[in-house]
């Protein structure tokens, strides 16, 4: 009787200590369905980019892609573990592979999420334009990059900015608390805004999802 | 009867057996991971890296099976802090300042017109205002509010300051009329606009008297209407 505890406890470490070693392994698949087929490209991450990170399966990408949240391809989604905070944002670019940058602002959350070609490397809250100066919604491209700005117009220092139009609407660092508007631009923390202007590059595509209008939604 | 003594000596082996198991399997367990944890390139903190490790192995697994059933917008609001019910304006940004030549004092194009900047900078039009009193002995000259063509040569009596006209210095016609004394000294051209212009004072901080007499008043008439309602409503109280 001795010996069979004996035995079972052994089997049970070895079985516990095989698990831990094989954590990278167990945790590749397990934002993917095993019968879900995924194209070959998406799952290209090295296993250390895979800390943090949520893979898409091939369903919720295509019903983000049906539904208009998501306009192109994406591999990966980081972690966040609840909501965050004004001021706070998540940057994970360890181990993400080279490709173009593109932003996904969404005014209504107030969230942005910088992506490395499919794989998101960083989102943060943000705020955006008040009721009377609103951030205008769409594609956009840098148009220019300026790390100590200050507006002519508002006479305010506006860090790490990114023009995205003619008129001035930028994206750049700020004061991120809650409640608190801009004259249009999309407010950042400042070491967020740091990261994604040494990330950013003059031309890389911006996208503005307005604020979802009840009603308008079925439209 | 006689069977029992070796179940029970039976189950307390078992016991001893399964209590010795479980202590090894926990060391067991806490050297692999301090093991493992120290073949980690980057491990430093040998157990607690380990553990944190295989906790977040463990959170990772879990979080990742709960997100892989959510949708990618259940995805990105679970992040959000929230919408915005109302956005609150200039609440990031210092207050505009004023551009350059809105900072300085207004000036008048034309006579008899106010200043196109009068409502942006919220200063009063132009001039309404005092100049200066001239030093007593000699005045340069003297504006007194009269008739057109009423010309008063007489100065001043106090050398208190005088009050311009609504009108813009320039006399556009039936406003004061500017007369140089007469004085010895070498004739000095009264200048176009007041040498020196202050700005009109802003309201002071003690009330007038009569603003005080008013809220006394106000408040000796409270004062009676609720000693009389007090009254009224006590009287048949006290019946």
């Amino acid at each position: 009787m001795n010996r069979i505890v004996v035995a079972l406890a052994c089997a049970a470490l070895v079985t516990l200590v095989s698990g831990c070693n094989s954590k990278p392994q167990a945790n590749a698949p397990a934002g993917s369905k095993p019968g879900a087929a995924r194209p070959t490209e998406r799952n290209a991450l090295p296993p250390a980019a895979l800390k943090g990170r949520t893979l898409l399966t091939k369903a919720q990408l295509d019903q983000a892609m049906q539904s208009g949240t998501l306009d192109r391809p994406v591999n990966s989604l980081l972690t966040v573990d609840g909501p965050l905070h004004f001021g706070d944002f998540v940057w994970n670019d360890k181990a993400i592979p080279a490709g173009p940058t593109w932003v996904r602002i969404d005014l209504g959350k107030q969230i942005m999420s910088v992506f490395r070609g499919p794989n998101e490397i960083g989102t943060a809250v943000v705020v955006y334009g008040g009721d009377n100066k609103q951030t205008p919604a769409g594609k956009f491209h840098i148009l220019m990059k300026d790390r100590d700005h200050r507006s002519s117009l508002y006479d305010a220092a506006m860090p790490y900015t990114l023009q995205l139009t003619g008129d001035g609407v930028s994206i750049h660092g700020s004061t991120v608390r809650w409640g608190a508007a801009t004259h249009g631009c999309i407010g950042l923390p400042l070491e967020f805004a740091r990261r994604l202007f040494e990330q950013a590059k003059v031309g890389d595509e911006v996208v503005i999802v307005p604020p979802s209008k009840a009603g308008n939604s079925a439209a | 009867m006689s069977t029992a003594p070796p179940v029970q000596a039976s189950w307390l082996a078992n016991r001893r057996a399964i209590g010795i198991a479980a202590g090894i399997v926990l060391l067991a367990i806490a050297a692999a991971l301090s093991i493992s944890s120290f073949w980690r390139p980057g491990g430093g903190n040998g157990v607690q890296n380990a553990l944190n490790a295989g906790a977040n192995g463990i959170n990772n697994g879990v979080a990742s099976a709960l997100n892989a059933a959510k949708s990618v917008a259940d995805l990105l609001a679970g992040r959000s802090p929230g919408e915005r019910a109302e956005g609150t304006l200039a609440n990031l940004k210092h207050r505009r300042l004023p551009a350059l030549h809105e900072r300085a004092l207004p000036k008048v194009r034309r006579p008899g017109a106010t200043s196109p900047l009068a409502g942006i900078v919220g200063a009063a039009p132009v001039p309404p205002a005092e100049v200066l009193p001239p030093p007593p002995p000699a005045p340069l000259y003297n504006v007194v509010a009269g008739g057109p063509g009423a010309p008063i040569a007489a100065p001043p009596p106090g050398g208190g300051p005088v009050i311009f006209p609504a009108i813009p210095p320039p006399p556009g016609g039936g406003g004061g009329v500017i007369i140089p004394p007469p004085v010895t000294t070498p004739p000095v051209t009264p200048p176009v606009t007041p040498p020196v212009v202050i700005p009109p004072p802003p309201t002071g901080a003690v009330p007038e008297p009569s603003t005080w007499a008013m809220m006394l008043l106000g408040f000796a008439m409270i004062g009676r209407a609720l000693r009389t309602r007090r009254r009224a409503m006590l009287q048949p109280a006290a019946r």
